[in-house]
């Protein structure tokens, strides 16, 4: 039986890893589309959190934490220009549908996804899993870093839901079906670029007219694997090695993104590999976190995008 | 002779003058109550003393109304001397005439004055007028190029000088004990070394000044432009000598740079400038005045939207202490106006700002860097150890420190700091280091060469260094 069109796209990431930041990228991200997408709030809450969280952003400072389990859902929504009658029949051939997916954040303030976390809450996220077909993925490195978490927070919720799956139809070789967009955040932290730097993976990302750089969707996954060496309990690799074990290999795509961007210094003209730091540190008498300059989110809509088009192909 | 008024006091003047070593100068004064004899002898120092005897009535010299003449000579003549003035003093009595004709009998080559005033202050007057027979000088020591003290005279007047000649003259203190500086006036014959005039002594602080010697009469020497008034020393010449040290270690002239974070809490920040002003209070007081002050208040870098980024701000250059420390009174309010980014400081573009200023400057002084604060620099260029966000002009302090080194020799560094000294804190701090809260310390300012290694008191002004 083929996907039901309502499957949509569930958000996923260990507590910390910046869901809220990169949704909120993402409506600053989809504003910059020239309308050819747009995200909508499903209920009131959503669509609160999303003006609160964007607006936030766009002024500076990083969404609040999110305080208990909480479920947000909002429509993503490719719109197009109305039809024009043509005399003549189009050479090109005809686009598809739309895309039309749901996004579905489920943001739990706790350790949910560890074997020891709230049972409910992790019933609650794997029911999300299980009704999406596609998954944003968010791999923190400098979480990884500095916790080395992700695994412990990835497997278990695997696991769980590999076995809530395993009868139904739509697996592929034993495999979920779902398309996984594994983002690996922060591509603007210094330990991050320099990383990519030293492996000679970065372009300069032609979308961007101030130059700033990017790393190519074939190089992304090598770039994680070198991250995931530095991984504070050695076992990041493992957290690649899980999600490819459990879903088709050929659905996974990997992205390097930056929720906020890179710091452009106003007058500069471009990108400076000199000066790029976009993140203002917090800590005592200096107050919260905040964003150096305007948020120029870097691969936040090209996995969403990339996870509708194949919801809406499939 | 014979006349009152200035001619005679100008010839009482010539005769003292003209007294050789054992010459000597009687004035007979006949006053309106008895003969006094007043005797002008040069002393060793060549300078003309006035000894005056008691008076001899004129009821021991008359008997019955008549002069006893040969008393009154014996009164007058007791001794030999090159020179004789019969002062007679108005309004005289007829004993003072008979006495006046019988010394002039007597004398016949003896002048005569009439004066209303005593010949004692007459004598004085004339001595002071007298020109200088030896050379007057101011004792003062003198720093060889190898540290040793020598003690010499600083020549203000030569022999010939009169009174009201004036002298300019240059000395610098070293501090000294508590009774003060002592300036001690010589005579100086050069076979015979030199003779001591008067030693009196003032409370002058540390520094250098520019003094003008005023010649008020032979051995008599006023000084103009000292801050204390001179006054009678008390102790002996050797107990004087004796205080000198065998020598005193050059300090060089000073530009002592302070550079002062207002960045934290307005307690740290009052605590810095405190600290400073209390090593500028320690050094200026026991140093000479080759010590210039700058002052330089520093902190982050703006990074809110909006805000304007100010560089360090030069509160004093190169001025003297006192100025320097009225110059951090404007320290404090600084803080809470500039927030900017927490977790560095503009300590790049401090030393960025110095080695510019420094080199665009003729060399006067060593420059000695004293920096007052807790964070870091803002790095040139992305660092992703500490991750601090790179200095907007891209100063980068490890250039700036290396171009000090090297275009500023015998430079040196202290750091008053919160913490251990780590990265650019443990450069700043390579010669001396204090932690913040601290009380002055001689240990500090001794380390950056701002004051000598051993508390020295010199009880006498220094002039220019000679060779060793």
């Amino acid at each position: 039986m083929p996907a039901p069109r309502e499957h949509g796209i569930a958000m996923w990431g260990p507590p910390g890893s910046g869901k809220s930041t990169f949704l909120a990228a993402l409506g600053i991200a989809i504003a910059s589309q020239n309308g050819r997408w747009s995200l909508t709030g499903q209920d009131p809450a959503s669509t609160e959190m999303l003006i609160s969280s964007t607006g936030r952003l766009a002024e500076g400072s990083f969404p609040a934490a999110t305080a208990g389990l909480e479920m947000f859902s909002w429509v993503l929504e490719e719109t197009r220009p109305p039809a024009v009658r043509r005399r003549w029949p189009r050479r090109d051939p005809a686009p598809g549908p739309p895309a039309r997916v749901r996004l579905r954040l489920v943001d739990p303030a706790g350790e949910i996804y560890a074997p020891e976390g709230s049972r409910y809450a992790r019933e609650d996220l794997v029911t999300t899993l299980e009704s999406s077909r596609g998954i944003v993925f968010l791999f923190d490195p400098i979480r990884e870093f500095l916790r080395g978490d992700a695994f412990e927070h990835t497997f278990g919720m695997l696991a769980t839901l590999a076995s809530r799956m395993v009868d139904s139809p739509e697996r592929i070789g034993g495999r979920l079906p779902h398309h996984v967009a594994v983002c690996v955040t922060k591509f603007d932290e210094p330990r991050v670029l320099q990383t990519a730097m030293a492996l000679d993976l970065l372009t300069a990302d032609p979308a961007d007219d101030l130059g700033s750089p990017t790393v190519a969707e074939d190089d992304a996954r090598e770039l994680l694997g070198r991250l995931c060496q530095v991984s504070h309990s050695g076992n990041a690799d493992l957290v690649v090695n899980t999600l490819l074990a459990h879903f088709l290999p050929s659905r996974v795509k990997f992205f390097i993104t930056s929720s906020i961007g890179f710091y452009v210094a106003p007058r500069s003209g471009g990108f400076d590999f000199a000066d790029y730091q976009n993140v203002l540190p917090g800590g005592p008498g200096a107050g919260e976190s905040r964003v150096r300059t305007a948020v120029r989110p870097v691969n936040v809509v090209e996995p969403v995008f990339w996870l509708a088009r194949q919801l809406a192909e499939a | 002779m014979g006349q009152p008024g200035g001619d005679l006091q100008r010839e009482l003047t010539d005769r003292i003058a003209a007294l050789g070593e054992n010459g000597g100068l009687l004035l007979a004064e006949l006053a309106p109550d008895g003969v006094r004899v007043t005797t002008v002898r040069r002393d060793e120092a060549g300078i003309p003393q006035a000894l005056s005897r008691p008076l001899r009535p004129w009821a021991d010299l008359y008997a019955d109304g008549v002069l006893d003449a040969d008393e009154l000579i014996k009164a007058t003549g007791a001794e030999p001397v090159a020179s004789r003035v019969i002062a007679c003093r108005a309004p005289a009595g007829p004993e003072a005439g008979l006495s006046l004709t019988a010394l002039r009998a007597a004398y016949p080559d003896a002048g005569v004055l009439w004066s209303t005033d005593p010949a004692a202050e007459l004598a004085e007057q004339a001595i002071a007028a007298t020109p200088l027979t030896q050379g007057h000088e101011l004792v003062v020591l003198r720093r060889t190029r190898s540290g040793r003290l020598l003690l010499g005279g600083y020549p203000l007047f030569p022999a010939g000088a009169r009174r009201g000649d004036q002298c300019p003259l240059t000395i610098a203190c070293e501090p000294a004990d508590s009774r003060g500086t002592v300036l001690a006036l010589v005579a100086s014959a050069a076979p015979l070394g030199f003779r001591l005039l008067s030693v009196r002594s003032a409370r002058i602080a540390p520094g250098t000044y520019r003094l003008t010697a005023e010649l008020r009469g032979p051995g008599q020497v006023d000084f103009q432009g000292l801050p204390d008034i001179l006054e009678a020393e008390q102790r002996s010449w050797p107990e004087l000598i004796a205080m000198v040290p065998e020598e005193l270690p050059r300090l060089v002239p000073a530009h002592l740079i302070c550079a002062i974070e207002a960045s934290g809490s307005q307690e740290e920040v009052r605590q810095r400038v405190a600290q400073v002003r209390q090593l500028l209070s320690l050094v200026a007081d026991r140093r000479s005045s080759e010590l210039s002050v700058s002052v330089i208040a520093y902190g982050p870098h703006a990074v809110s939207w909006g805000e304007t980024d100010e560089p360090p701000a030069v509160l004093a250059w190169a001025v003297r202490p006192a100025a320097a420390a009225a110059a951090l009174g404007g320290m404090p309010g600084r803080a809470a106006d500039r927030p900017g980014y927490a977790r560095a400081a503009q300590l790049e573009c401090v030393l960025a700002e110095v080695g510019a200023r420094l080199q665009s400057e003729p060399r006067r002084a060593r420059p000695v860097l004293v920096t007052a604060g807790s964070r870091p620099a803002f790095p040139p260029r992305v660092d992703p150890r500490t991750e601090i966000i790179p200095c907007p002009h891209r100063s980068d302090w490890q250039r700036s420190l290396a171009e000090l080194h090297e275009q500023q020799p015998g430079i040196t560094f202290g750091a008053i700091r919160d913490a251990e000294p780590d990265g650019i804190w443990a450069e700043l701090g390579r010669d001396a280091l204090a932690r913040r809260g601290a009380a002055a310390d001689t240990t500090f300012a001794v380390s950056l060469g701002l004051l000598s290694a051993t508390a020295q008191r010199i009880p006498f002004p220094l002039a220019d260094a000679e060779p060793a």
